[in-house]
């Protein structure tokens, strides 16, 4: 018969078994094509695109893209590559690999894949007029689970949740790749893949089948209330006091620190393209000052008191994006004018 | 804050554990109590600050009309009962009923009524039968609670403050007495482990993928889509799969974490599915309900005082109370019914036609249970159901046509597992060999019950694969279905 623990022994042996168990589970192996193919935003898609776009495509990424919704539906891949095209004689490509919220953790968890498939020459990194004081959610669901567990802890509110979900992703991914059952396609399936570019500018397709039409334009009265109503739900910049405003956003700092450390190892450069809401302020918060050696593309400018540019009160229409794009490739023009290669014809976008 | 949360798991939980045990680590037992007291009101609050001052002043009220009942003079006595019940009763009308009262009557001669829709405070229905019952106690035994803290945890232990089990006052009592004496039995915490990581992976592993699986279902039928009948029994299927394993799942998490804190809560859920009568499901689905209806209900009914047909009129009577006490709607109303119904006739059944009740070879039992399962099952799709047509839409569509399963074979084998679980398997108590009688000896001595679960290795790994999955699978946790009651 098996031995009785008293009750002490009872506990260290459930730490240690939990401890087992928790290892066990986290190591199991999966497809990683399938990971990112079980993440979808709620009403959204696009991991699986990236994936694609970095495994699959052999289109080489000189500049990629990292940010949030405001990037993704900003900024045109299309117009950035003609535009540049235009203005240095060069050909570039360029990935726009942003996904919807905010968070800095999965930026990091983005960035670290891409550098890894593809070797981009630059980094853009989206800056806003606030900062997520939260980590990503979906970062558990993307991340490496090596990152997942070495998060940082203190500063990070979903650290103890994203682990305790870690396993049931792990089991989840393992079985779903020892099955072939993944969330969309068991393989790459070229005739569904989207192409180098994911331009969501123009339209915006929905889970339920839905599409938004970004071509509108709204009245100044109407941008005003927008813009009214999200103030009026804004957090203050800053919780506390000037002395110590710099332990706020330690999260965001972390990670922003550990993307110019990864480019920087895979020989990358990095840069910030500011993409303010309607009404913003000219130039991003302070709340980054030890990183502002880098270039920060102002993408906003005369733009963001434009109410005839933005589809909500933090979104580009389809006239916005286009805007900021041809904004990015005129400021990177003048800033990196050599990136990709020497030789292109200027296309029409 | 639900059990099945990460905030409840990873962080109210630890922090309440090492509060508590690092007070009766430094001899600070009575201050151990009141910090539960303190994290319970807390664990409360965190939903709504407002309703947690409701529950203040009903605990308050409470605890001096309880004095009253128990110490008063005979007359005041007698008045502070009356007036304990009246106040109870108007809270739970008010913030639970008078909408759906209001609007009916005000359909009924034609007039408008604009809902006020009162937002029902967590728990209303548990704690204050919990206190109904305490006063009729004080009444009648001339007993009361003194201490205003010891009271307050009395009704508000945060294990079983939202969705029970309903608690007598002489049964926890003595429990905190001791505890604010004497150290915790620590032979307790490893079958609470064990006990509430079984009812954590009923939650999340069971009940909710079914519920994620047959919610659209529901839905619907809801917006008036007529159902296949593929469609239909496998929405109702699943949801009294669903209901069994959140329910039990929720008992099952409410005992661990009483023994954690060294306290026994009483049995509330003995596998109901196992029944052969539905005299006997009601014994064992939510038994501190049903034993609170006998009680305070029944018996006040007259019980079985004035003859048979009387008898069968207050057991139809109290089971319809009982119906509604689940909800302020007309599906609730319908459930109640049913069952008042069946139970009605099962007792009519043993008086008259006492050989139905006799047959026991296993086709008669098979036989019985059959007929039990699918009349429960029917009951549920109102218990469900947001509307009566979507309700009978659905009990309708169970005749329908055929048509493919709504739901992906790994959701078909879960509800294999899971009927196979409730229909035939012991349940966790039953395996952790669990006594509610405080004067049976829990833990179970090693060397006398060695066909119940022990602490060894073996049971501490099993716990550990049960919390890690529960908790893998808490991401998306689902409120307790009797939460909402």
């Amino acid at each position: 018969m098996e031995r009785r623990l008293s009750p002490l022994g009872f506990l260290v042996a459930l730490g240690v078994a939990l401890a087992v168990v928790f290892s066990f589970a986290i190591v199991l192996p999966h497809d990683r094509y399938y990971r990112y193919q079980a993440h979808d935003s709620g009403t959204t898609r696009k991991a699986d695109w990236i994936y694609e776009r970095l495994h699959f495509d052999p289109t080489p990424i000189d500049v990629a893209l990292i940010g949030t919704s405001r990037m993704g539906g900003g900024i045109s891949e299309a117009v950035l590559e003609a535009e540049y095209c235009r203005a240095t004689g060069r050909r570039i490509h360029v990935a726009n690999l942003a996904l919807p919220e905010t968070g800095r953790n999965l930026h990091y968890a983005i960035l670290k894949e891409t550098a890894r498939a593809k070797k981009p020459s630059l980094f853009i990194i989206e800056l806003n007029e606030v900062e997520s004081r939260k980590p990503h959610r979906s970062f558990v669901m993307l991340a490496d689970a090596a990152d997942v567990v070495t998060a940082p802890a203190a500063v990070n509110v979903n650290y103890f949740s994203d682990l305790a979900r870690l396993p049931g992703r792990q089991a989840s991914l393992f079985i779903q790749s020892l099955t072939r059952t993944p969330a969309v396609s068991p393989s790459f399936e070229p005739a569904r893949y989207e192409g180098p570019h994911f331009d969501r500018t123009q339209k915006l397709k929905l889970l339920d089948g839905r599409v938004v039409d970004k071509n509108v334009v709204r009245s100044r009265e109407e941008m005003d209330r927008l813009h009214a109503a999200r103030m009026a739900d804004e957090a203050p910049l800053h919780l506390l006091p000037p002395p110590l405003s710099r332990l706020e956003y330690r999260l965001s700092r972390l990670y922003l620190r550990r993307m110019e450390e990864t480019a920087g190892a895979s020989g990358a450069g990095l840069a910030y393209a500011y993409l303010p809401a309607y009404r913003a302020p000219a130039a991003p918060a302070a709340l980054l000052a030890d990183l502002d050696a880098r270039p920060a593309f102002d993408l906003g400018g005369p733009g963001a008191d434009d109410p005839s540019l933005w589809f909500d009160a933090t979104h580009w229409n389809a006239r916005g994006a286009e805007f900021a794009s041809l904004r990015l490739s005129l400021l990177l023009a003048r800033k990196a004018p050599g990136l990709g290669q020497a030789g292109c014809t200027p296309s029409t976008y | 804050m639900l059990f099945s949360s990460y905030a409840f798991l990873l962080v109210f939980l630890p922090l309440t554990l090492a509060g508590y045990y690092f007070l009766r680590h430094f001899g600070r037992r009575e201050a151990s109590i009141s910090f539960l007291l303190v994290a319970s009101l807390v664990f409360y609050a965190q939903w709504n600050l407002a309703h947690c001052a409701l529950l203040i002043l009903s605990i308050a009220v409470n605890y001096a009309l309880g004095r009253l009942a128990a110490e008063g003079p005979e007359k005041g006595r007698r008045v502070a009962l009356h007036v304990a019940i009246a106040f109870n009763l108007s809270l739970i009308f008010w913030f639970k009923y008078f909408d759906f009262a209001a609007s009916n009557a005000a359909a009924l001669v034609g007039l408008d009524y604009a809902l006020l829709n009162i937002v029902l405070p967590l728990g209303i229905s548990f704690f204050t039968f919990q206190q109904v019952a305490y006063v009729v106690d004080c009444h009648r035994t001339g007993e009361c609670e003194r201490s205003p803290r010891d009271f307050a945890l009395f009704v508000t232990f945060f294990p079983q403050l939202i969705a029970g089990p309903i608690v007598h006052h002489g049964y926890t009592r003595p429990q905190f007495a001791n505890l604010a004496k004497n150290p915790v039995n620590l032979d307790l915490i490893p079958y609470g482990v064990m006990i509430f990581a079984m009812g954590l992976a009923k939650k999340t592993l069971i009940a909710d993928p079914i519920a994620r699986a047959i919610d659209p279902l529901f839905a619907a039928a809801g917006a008036g889509d007529i159902l296949t009948a593929a469609e239909a029994w496998t929405a109702m299927v699943g949801y009294a799969l669903q209901i069994y394993f959140d329910f039990s799942g929720y008992c099952d998490m409410a005992i661990g974490l009483g023994l954690l804190f060294g306290i026994r809560l009483p049995i509330n859920f003995m596998s109901p599915y196992k029944a052969r009568s539905i005299i006997e499901f009601w014994r064992r689905w939510h038994m501190t309900l049903s034993a609170f209806l006998r009680d305070y209900v029944y018996i006040a009914l007259g019980g079985n005082r004035k003859g048979e047909l009387f008898r069968l009129r207050n057991v139809f009577l109290t089971m319809l109370i009982g119906g509604v006490w689940h909800g302020a709607a007309w599906t609730f109303v319908i459930w109640g019914l049913i069952h008042a119904a069946l139970i009605t006739l099962n007792h009519a059944a043993r008086l008259w036609l006492p050989q139905l009740d006799v047959m026991r070879s296993p086709p008669a039992v098979v036989a019985k249970r059959a007929a039990l399962m699918t009349a429960v099952m029917i009951a549920w799709i109102f218990f469900r159901s947001e509307t009566l047509p979507a309700a009978f839409g659905m009990t309708a569509s169970l005749v329908g046509a055929p048509g493919p399963l709504p739901v992906s074979g790994s959701i078909l084998a879960l509800m294999a597992l899971a009927a196979g679980l409730a229909l035939f398997a012991p349940n966790s108590l039953e395996i952790a060999g669990y006594q509610e009688k405080l004067s049976a000896a829990f833990p179970r001595p090693a060397g006398f019950a060695p066909k119940f679960l022990q602490p060894t290795p073996l049971a501490a790994l099993s716990a550990a694969i049960l919390l890690v999955g529960g908790l893998a699978a808490a991401w998306k946790p689902a409120v307790f279905i009797y939460f909402n009651f």
